[in-house]
């Protein structure tokens, strides 16, 4: 009997451990994001700190997507922090090529910066064709752009197998099959890119690039919040960058935020 | 299915925002004036209001006497900027065109155009003047521009300076080319330090040309010295009186080397200046000296009473162009005139002034009716052939109609609507939606799923091609047919078989034995009629099949044939039975033979 009670009684002290302690501790180490509702309501009250910081939490939480990015960017616009909002668009300009607001306020903020940098011209015919089909679509609507095409190649190949190459199921093959190769060699670019490419927007207001990762190195450029910038190496703390128009040098990695 | 990609590209072009594409057209001459045989430069900028389009080629009037050759596509650009309406972005992109003409004259160069989406823009006019081709110089031999060298009259450094003239006498009006120029050994650097012609030509009309210094090594050494002529500029003197033109010497300091000081003199020189000769004058010449040509027109031959017409008057040439008098212009009491308007556009060149004059009147008919105002006659004294050049244009008739009112109607229809503009643009709103509470992975190739939708129709494609291969082996190799087909077709005679046991003894004993030879001929592709109990043994030891199951099979086989004709009643079932088992033991055994 009183095993028995004994019993019972640590079992209780257990239950009621796992029923006290476990929600303490959740309540302890989880923080529960605010929703994107939350975070929407925040900017439209004109809360803009408490929005960029709603909305970074939820980057933080591990929901990434364009729109996220787009809005973290406005909010942090709109309090006039010029290089962080120019790097949350381009941020969210990887998930979203194609949305024009979001190049209209990209455009709007690259227009504000103090640095003027190059930009590629556009080229003509088929290849700018080609170059804007490329750039209009993110890499992962490549992706499933190449997969689909792949689908679509197998499907016409095995019915042509099997119930014989007519004129219009051999020109639909040559289509698809041209389409697929350019949408592969676009997607091999876009992958090289994303795995490779690293690039940068500078977020101090304004920055001297030194010759070598140190302040004691001689100045190369002064550099301002917003320009774009490419990533060569890291050096303790420093960053060595490249401009559009080939001009090199380290800043400080707390200066540049990474796209 | 051509629709369809029809409809696709009609969709991606729609999204690259071309039908609302707002575009502006600008042309430029590089040089307003050329002569024959001479190319001028336009080029022509097409700008679009948008960055998502590349600014199109602008589309080339014709004009009558002019030819354009796209020559290049220039420089393209793309800028953002903050405009008073709000945001814009742009870009531009302008196109060269090179322009000859088949005949002289005055050009404007008007209708340009160029159109993206549903927007077309037409350029501002250009004019462009086309002068007859140089002519073969009828004058006296050239003096003063010869190069000559005086030891005496240079410095220590061996350097002279002299003004070169082409020839001693000019007509008045005539434009006269003098040139400063120093002659100095090659390696000498000279930098002027004072240098005034202010007042050093009087009874001129002095003008410097733009650019025109001018360097050239001297073909003759001089003291075993190679040198050089520098042309500081070309001034061109227009004489305003007849005389003798004397031309003081003119001093100039300069630095030779950066470093050493020095100063030198031209040599004086006198100039004839003769008047225009009396004899053979016309008496309507007003001065005009040179070589012109005459364009006259109106824009409107036929018009209504009331209604407006331009009356323009070009001379094209070479000569005092500024000063030009003008020509008399026609004129009808019928017509209501109003003050002619005066157009210059002249280039200063190294052997004088060339360009084009425009004069062009309003002119309003009162009354209706066909009136010719007559010709436009001018006359000039071409210095050159030094003679008079008189110029007439062709009869200008009008034609005058009764007044009809339809044209104020039209206007007044017209008034009061206008294309909607956009005032403005600002910073965007935030996006909202099911959508950004969505995480989105970029690089799906890093996941399984992708690898396995990408895997997934190789395995498929190998799979069927195998399948189309062996399908198509079927198709047009027989013996590959009949081997593959033998073991089901077996098995499907000794099922026959089988149901026939307790029924035909005979007929069943008949199946099995066609299930046996059919088996053995479609696997091996021999014919079935040569498979007999006599041959069945050595025909099978020679595709591989082992002795004893050779000789298992033709016993069967004998003894199929033996229960086919001599059947017992007795004991028919049980000896049916255990021939079927016998050949559905021996099939077995052939079929786990290799080929």
């Amino acid at each position: 009997m009183t095993r028995q009670r004994l019993g019972i009684g640590i079992t209780a002290f257990f239950l009621l451990w796992v029923g006290g302690t476990l929600p303490l501790g959740a309540q302890q180490t989880v923080t529960v994001p605010p929703s994107v509702e939350e975070a929407h309501g925040y900017y439209e009250d004109g809360r803009l700190n408490e929005a960029a910081q709603a909305y970074q939490s939820i980057l933080d939480s591990g929901v990434t997507n364009g729109w996220l990015h787009y809005d973290l960017g406005n909010a942090l616009f709109r309090q006039g922090k010029l290089g962080e909002a120019i790097l949350e668009y381009e941020r969210a300009l990887r998930y979203l090529p194609r949305f024009g607001d979001l190049r209209h306020n990209l455009e709007y903020a690259r227009n504000l910066t103090v640095d003027e940098v190059l930009r590629p011209a556009k080229s003509e015919g088929v290849v700018g064709f080609v170059y804007d089909l490329h750039s209009k679509l993110n890499l992962r609507e490549s992706l499933w752009t190449v997969a689909l095409l792949w689908w679509i190649f197998v499907i016409l190949l095995i019915l042509g197998w099997f119930t014989g190459w007519s004129d219009r199921l051999t020109w639909l093959r040559r289509a698809v099959m041209a389409l697929l190769l350019i949408g592969m060699v676009s997607t091999t670019i876009k992958i090289i890119q994303f795995e490779t490419v690293q690039e940068g927007v500078i977020i101090a207001p304004e920055i001297e690039a030194k010759t070598g990762p140190g302040a004691d190195y001689s100045p190369t450029a002064v550099l301002h919040e917003g320009t774009k910038v490419r990533i060569g190496e890291f050096r303790s703390g420093w960053v060595r960058i490249r401009l559009p128009n080939n001009i090199t040098g380290w800043i400080s990695r707390d200066n540049l935020g990474l796209i | 299915m051509r629709s369809i990609f029809v409809h696709i590209l009609v969709i991606v072009l729609c999204s690259a925002g071309l039908a609302s594409a707002q575009v502006e057209v600008a042309a430029e001459l590089q040089n307003n004036i050329i002569r024959m045989g001479e190319i001028a430069n336009l080029e022509v900028t097409v700008t679009v209001k948008s960055t998502d389009i590349n600014p199109p080629q602008p589309e080339m009037p014709t004009i009558p006497g002019l030819s354009f050759g796209f020559y290049k596509a220039g420089a393209f650009y793309q800028k953002s900027y903050l405009g008073p309406g709000g945001f814009v972005s742009q870009a531009s992109r302008s196109y060269i065109y090179q322009i000859s003409a088949t005949k002289p004259g005055s050009y404007d160069i008007k209708g340009i155009k160029a159109t993206a989406g549903n927007q077309t823009a037409t350029a501002p006019p250009v004019s462009l003047t086309v002068l007859e081709a140089p002519q073969q110089q009828n004058a006296e031999p050239s003096h003063g521009d010869e190069i000559r060298i005086d030891p005496s009259r240079m410095d220590q450094y061996g350097i002279q300076f002299d003004l070169r003239y082409e020839q001693n006498t000019y007509y008045i009006g005539q434009p006269i080319p003098i040139k400063p120029t120093f002659v100095y050994p090659n390696r000498r650097a000279i930098q002027i330090e004072e240098y005034n012609l202010d007042n050093k030509f009087p009874g001129c009309l002095v003008k410097s040309v733009p650019d025109s210094r001018e360097r050239a090594r001297l073909a003759q050494p001089v003291n075993g010295n190679a040198y050089v002529a520098d042309t500081i500029e070309t001034i061109i003197l227009y004489p305003l009186a007849p005389g003798q033109l004397k031309i003081e010497p003119i001093p100039i300091s300069y630095f030779v080397g950066g470093r050493y000081r020095s100063m030198a003199r031209s040599a004086p020189f006198v100039l004839n200046v003769l008047d225009v000769p009396t004899e053979g004058r016309p008496e309507d010449f007003s001065g005009a000296v040179g070589t012109f040509q005459l364009e006259a027109g109106v824009d409107l031959a036929t018009l209504e009473v009331g209604q407006a017409l331009t009356l323009s008057v070009t001379l094209v040439g070479e000569g005092n162009i500024d000063q030009l008098p003008p020509p008399k212009l026609p004129s009808d009491p019928a017509f209501e005139r109003y003050e002619p308007s005066t157009d210059i556009k002249s280039d200063l060149t190294r052997n004088g002034t060339v360009g084009r004059v425009r004069y062009e009147v309003l002119m309003v008919p009162r009354e209706e009716g066909e009136f010719d105002l007559g010709k436009v006659s001018y006359v000039f004294f071409d210095p050159h052939k030094e003679k008079f050049v008189r110029l007439e244009s062709k009869p200008i008739r009008i034609t005058v109609t009764p007044a009809t009112g339809h044209r104020g109607e039209r206007i007044a229809l017209s008034g009061g609507r206008r294309e909607i503009e956009l005032s403005g643009e600002d910073f965007r709103h935030i996006a909202t939606g099911p959508k950004t509470g969505q995480a989105i992975k970029l690089n799906l190739y890093a996941g399984p799923i992708f690898i396995l939708v990408l895997i997934f129709p190789a395995v498929l494609l190998v799979g069927a091609w195998v399948w189309h291969r062996r399908a198509l082996r079927l198709a047009e190799d027989e013996g590959f047919a009949r081997t593959v087909r033998a073991p089901k077709a077996a098995q499907r005679l000794l099922k026959d078989a089988r149901s026939l046991l307790e029924k035909d003894v005979a007929e069943a004993g008949a199946l099995l034995e066609k299930t046996l030879t059919d088996y053995i001929a479609d696997r091996w592709t021999v014919p079935a009629r040569g498979i007999t109990s006599s041959e069945v043994e050595k025909s099978l030891s020679d595709v591989g099949v082992s002795p004893e199951i050779a000789s298992d099979i033709r016993q069967l086989l004998e003894d199929l044939a033996r229960s086919r004709y001599a059947a017992s009643p007795d004991n028919d079932g049980m000896a049916a039975r255990q021939l079927y088992q016998r050949t559905e033991d021996i099939l077995g055994a052939l079929m786990k033979v290799k080929s």
